[in-house]
């Protein structure tokens, strides 16, 4: 404590205080323009939002990369390939079933299509032997 | 600045304000780079370490807490790229250390009549002799005494600044200036005065 009191004492002497004076009283120098327009176009730099999405949109590139090429196979690929395969006499079957079923509508109107008409001429045995009525 | 007006200030550069942080520069740059200048001893490492200064300050403003003030705030940013800088560079300490001439044992006097402290005016040459002698100190020495004598820092801001005791600021300010103190003796015994 007594060393920290002498210390006090010997900086608060003038001799001291001369010095802080010298210190204090040197040329302040400001920095040039020029230092001042590259410390402002920083400034700006770091200012500008910078993109929050850039992790997802990393993650999402691949994906849109596969689903485009999935869609490019489906195009050009897959369709062809599926007309191929039925050939032309399965297009003009449904095409007959088509027509059918409109002609049919026109006569009978809305009810069965032709493809779901079933021959009741022969009445098929009932399968249920307490439904059957011959049994009375 | 007043203080509400700083504060005004200080709130919006927290904000990432651009316009408030061009005033905080304008309000500290002359300042920070004295400082900065001194501790470097090159006007161009200066310009550079000083930029960094402010660009650390714009990015971490809105940590900034407010607990210590906004200049000792900026000075311990500077201070530290100071520190930095110097270690990247691989410097030696300066010729003059914590280690003072004086404390061999040897009692300063500074009663010397051709010492004359009250009619010291700070000429040109003077201001050179000055600027070399706060050169050749240490940068703890050196600091502390831009910090208290040029900033007009207290012994307190300078401790939690430099996360030093209070004593050993009180020190070490004593070294520089005496350090400070013989230079200038020496030239005004030896050349100054011719």
């Amino acid at each position: 404590m007594k060393i920290e009191n002498q210390l006090d004492e010997k900086l608060a002497s003038d001799s001291m205080k001369s010095i802080t004076k010298l210190v204090k009283d040197l040329p302040e120098e400001i920095p040039s323009m020029n230092w001042r327009s590259q410390l402002n176009e920083r400034i700006l730099a770091e200012a500008k939002p910078k993109p929050k999405l850039d992790l997802q949109r990393w993650l999402l590139r691949p994906a849109l990369g596969l689903g485009l090429a999935a869609a490019l196979a489906v195009a050009f690929v897959i369709r062809p390939v599926a007309s191929d395969s039925t050939g032309s006499t399965v297009e003009s079957l449904m095409i007959a079933t088509h027509q059918d079923d409109v002609n049919y509508a026109s006569v009978t109107g809305a009810g069965l299509s032709v493809s779901e008409m079933k021959d009741y001429s022969s009445p098929t045995p009932v399968s249920d032997p307490l439904l059957d009525l011959d049994v009375f | 600045m007043e203080a509400g007006a700083e504060e005004a200030l200080i709130d919006r550069c927290r904000k990432q304000d651009v316009e408030a942080f061009g005033k905080f520069v304008d309000a500290y740059q002359a300042r920070v780079f004295g400082f900065v200048k001194r501790m470097v001893n090159n006007a161009d490492e200066a310009a550079d370490v000083t930029q960094e200064v402010f660009i650390r300050a714009y990015q971490s403003f809105a940590r900034f807490d407010g607990r210590s003030s906004v200049r000792t705030w900026l000075f311990r940013i500077a201070n530290n790229l100071c520190i930095d800088r110097s270690r990247q560079l691989g410097r030696t300490p300066n010729s003059v250390g914590l280690v003072s001439d004086f404390e061999d044992g040897e009692e300063m006097d500074f009663s010397d009549s051709r010492w004359q402290p009250e009619a010291l005016m700070l000429d040109a040459e003077l201001i050179q002799v000055v600027e070399s002698g706060i050169a050749e100190m240490s940068e703890k020495l050196k600091m502390v005494l831009l910090l208290h004598d040029r900033e007009e820092m207290s012994y307190e801001e300078i401790a939690e600044t430099l996360s030093i005791p209070v004593g050993t600021v009180k020190s070490r300010l004593f070294l520089a200036r005496a350090h400070l103190q013989s230079v200038v003796k020496r030239y005004m015994t030896e050349g100054g005065n011719d």
